[in-house]
């Protein structure tokens, strides 16, 4: 019996030891924010200002630059976001001529949830 | 569900009458008192948490049946979720019996209804178990609640063995009858299996207790136009906002495991007190509204140590030190987009952090007699630190505190047993800290916590009395009994709490 009680003892601490819980504490990623144009063309540079809304928490940050078509946001908290990118691009199209726009690109939902890279793809606006 | 209490009364009453030939005389029931009121029992309080422990607990078979009142008033909310006090009336039976030399049994059943007052940012029940991640609103108000406890537990002994079981169940509702209307339905089943082995007239004992615990809650408004927001809190003023608002229907469903190791003289005999447990409770918000999707879950775990010496003689005392560590951290569960109201859960993260560290030194003196009485003193550092991950917040208070407490048991004819029991005690701040976005938080969210905040950390003056009076009703079995207690708490900002518990009944 003496036996049988170490060995219940060793079993319920193994079940305490398994049921123990890690925290995850994984709470920032890196995100890629691709700008594509809605025609042929090559883009030169953008400069935008882009706004991040998580969907869970409502905090907003907003991240303002130039680019040659991927935004990279460092540090952003993970979660769902509604993402709004406005700006101005420069690009030129097949015929090799060179355009300056104003455009809007945004998207309701996006996952940036992935630990290491959030790459989306959103297509401009162009306001021509 | 009161008839089911009043015929477990009446059982609990029927095995009682049965089983107390053995108290049949005044000087028993005299030492029955003594022995289960006696604040010596505090050495053993938690070894007894064991229900293999049990059986040796006391010698004599004692069962009360009472009715008692708990009115308690505030001069203004210390904690806002937990009002401005409150009134209960109940309805107890309480009983431990002795089946023979090496079996005894014990149970606890009680029906309890009243009202808490002023609660505001709070729509549950159970505040204490599961905040922060609470539901609450702005209005508050006053609750109503009913509780049915039952309780129950056998342990025997044989040769060097002890085992025994104990099952505890708490069902209890809280609602309110104007808007916002919550209620809240709970239900708490905690089983415990121990055993114990006799050692150098000590017991060895381990227990192993599981416990499941679920609360289902709602809130609504009759009048629609009325309505406000039902906040998701999350802790320090943090809210769940995208599912904040009208969702107001969650299930808490949760549980958990505790071990515990135990080593206690055995009775009459001197020796080491030494207890040490594991604990790990985890409560998941469930938003029943949205498909049941999960929204945060809770978890508690806690690791506790009590070591000391127990004396046992002409003067019986005992010195003990108590440490008890609780880290309690709650995982947001993050809501993709929704299909038909069923969100995907995306990731998981843990966003708010609290430990809980208390620690002491008791010390106790007392002789056991005719007139018995002890006196008890306890000095220690209590100490609280919450963290919400982003954005940052921090709150944290600790306390250094002293303790007294003394109890006199008189029995001034062979028809009377009095016990008069008193206590001090004060909390010192000794460090407090607040931080919080105020830029990014609404006031109403910022008033709430500071004024948690300047209540917890400030000084605590409590001072209580306890009286009783048992009258041992000439060669029955019975005996009537009643108790006042009061108690006042003064916080150094000001505010005030007063306490009065008035309990009258039988015992056998």
């Amino acid at each position: 019996m003496r036996k049988s009680f170490i060995y219940l003892m060793y079993a319920l601490t193994l079940i305490c030891v398994a049921s123990c819980h890690d925290d995850y504490r994984d709470y920032t990623t890196t995100g890629h924010i691709l700008l594509t144009l809605p025609t042929d063309g090559e883009i030169e540079t953008i400069q935008y200002s882009v706004k991040m809304m998580n969907l869970n928490s409502r905090n907003t940050i907003t991240q303002a630059g130039k680019t040659g078509g991927t935004i990279i946001i460092e540090n952003l908290f993970r979660g769902a976001y509604s993402i709004n990118v406005e700006g101005v691009v420069r690009y030129v199209d097949n015929n090799a001529t060179t355009h300056t726009s104003q455009f809007r690109a945004q998207s309701d939902y996006v996952s940036m949830v992935e630990l290491n890279d959030n790459s989306i793809s959103l297509e401009m606006i162009l306001m021509d | 569900m009161k008839n089911s209490i009043l015929i477990l009364l009446l059982l609990i009453a029927g095995c009682t009458a049965v089983s107390a030939q053995d108290i049949d005389s005044t000087v028993n029931r005299h030492d029955a008192i003594i022995e289960h009121q006696a604040l010596f029992n505090d050495v053993h309080q938690i070894s007894w948490c064991n229900p293999a422990m049990m059986e040796s607990a006391y010698s004599h078979s004692l069962t009360h049946f009472y009715l008692t009142t708990d009115w308690q008033k505030k001069s203004a909310p210390f904690i806002l979720q937990k009002g401005t006090g409150h009134f209960f009336a109940a309805v107890k039976a309480d009983s431990y019996i002795r089946l023979g030399d090496n079996t005894a049994v014990w149970g606890k059943a009680s029906y309890t209804t009243g009202k808490n007052h002023d609660i505001k940012w709070n729509s549950i029940a159970d505040y204490d178990l599961l905040e922060p991640d609470i539901l609450g609103d702005t209005i508050g108000g006053n609750t109503r609640s009913e509780k049915y406890v039952f309780e129950g537990g056998y342990s025997t002994h044989r040769n060097r063995w002890h085992l025994g079981g104990e099952m505890l169940f708490r069902a209890e509702q809280e609602y309110r009858k104007v808007d916002a209307r919550m209620r809240s339905i709970v239900s708490d089943l905690t089983l415990r299996a121990g055993a114990g082995y006799d050692i150098a007239h000590h017991t060895l004992g381990f227990s192993f207790h599981g416990n499941i615990y679920r609360q289902t809650n709602s809130v609504d408004f009759y009048k629609p136009l009325g309505s406000i927001p039902e906040y998701q809190l999350m802790g320090l003023g943090e809210v769940y906002a995208r599912f904040s608002g009208d969702i107001n229907d969650l299930i808490f469903k949760g549980g958990g495991i505790k071990m515990q190791l135990d080593l206690a003289p055995q009775n009459s005999y001197s020796g080491i007190i030494a207890n040490t447990w594991v604990a790990q409770h985890s409560y998941e918000r469930v938003a029943r509204l949205l498909n049941s999707l999960p929204l945060t879950t809770l978890y508690n775990k806690e690791v506790g140590v009590r070591a000391g010496w127990k004396h046992n003689g002409g003067l019986d005392y005992a010195l003990w030190a108590d440490y008890q560590f609780n880290r309690r951290s709650s995982d947001q569960h993050l809501a993709g987009t929704s299909s038909s109201q069923i969100y995907p859960v995306i990731a998981h993260l843990t966003m708010y952090k609290n430990y809980i560290i208390n620690t002491s030194l008791t010390a106790i003196v007392g002789r056991k007699g005719v007139t018995s009485w002890w006196v008890k003193a306890t000095g220690g550092y209590s100490g609280n630190r919450q963290h919400f991950v982003f954005p940052r917040r921090t709150m944290k208070y600790g306390h250094v505190f002293g303790l007294v407490e003394g109890q006199m048991i008189v029995s001034p004819s062979k028809f009377w047993t009095l016990t008069a029991q008193l206590d001090g005690s004060y909390h010192a701040s000794v460090n407090d800290h607040l931080l919080l976005p105020l830029a990014n938080m609404e006031p109403q969210f910022i008033n709430m916590i500071e004024h948690n905040f300047n209540v917890l950390r400030s000084n605590f003056t409590h001072a209580g009395a306890r009286l009783r009076a048992d009258y041992h009703i000439g060669k029955s079995r019975y005996s009537i009994f009643g108790e006042m207690q009061y108690g006042i708490t003064i916080c150094s900002n000001h505010e005030t709490q007063n306490q009065i518990i008035f309990s009258l009944g039988v015992h056998i």
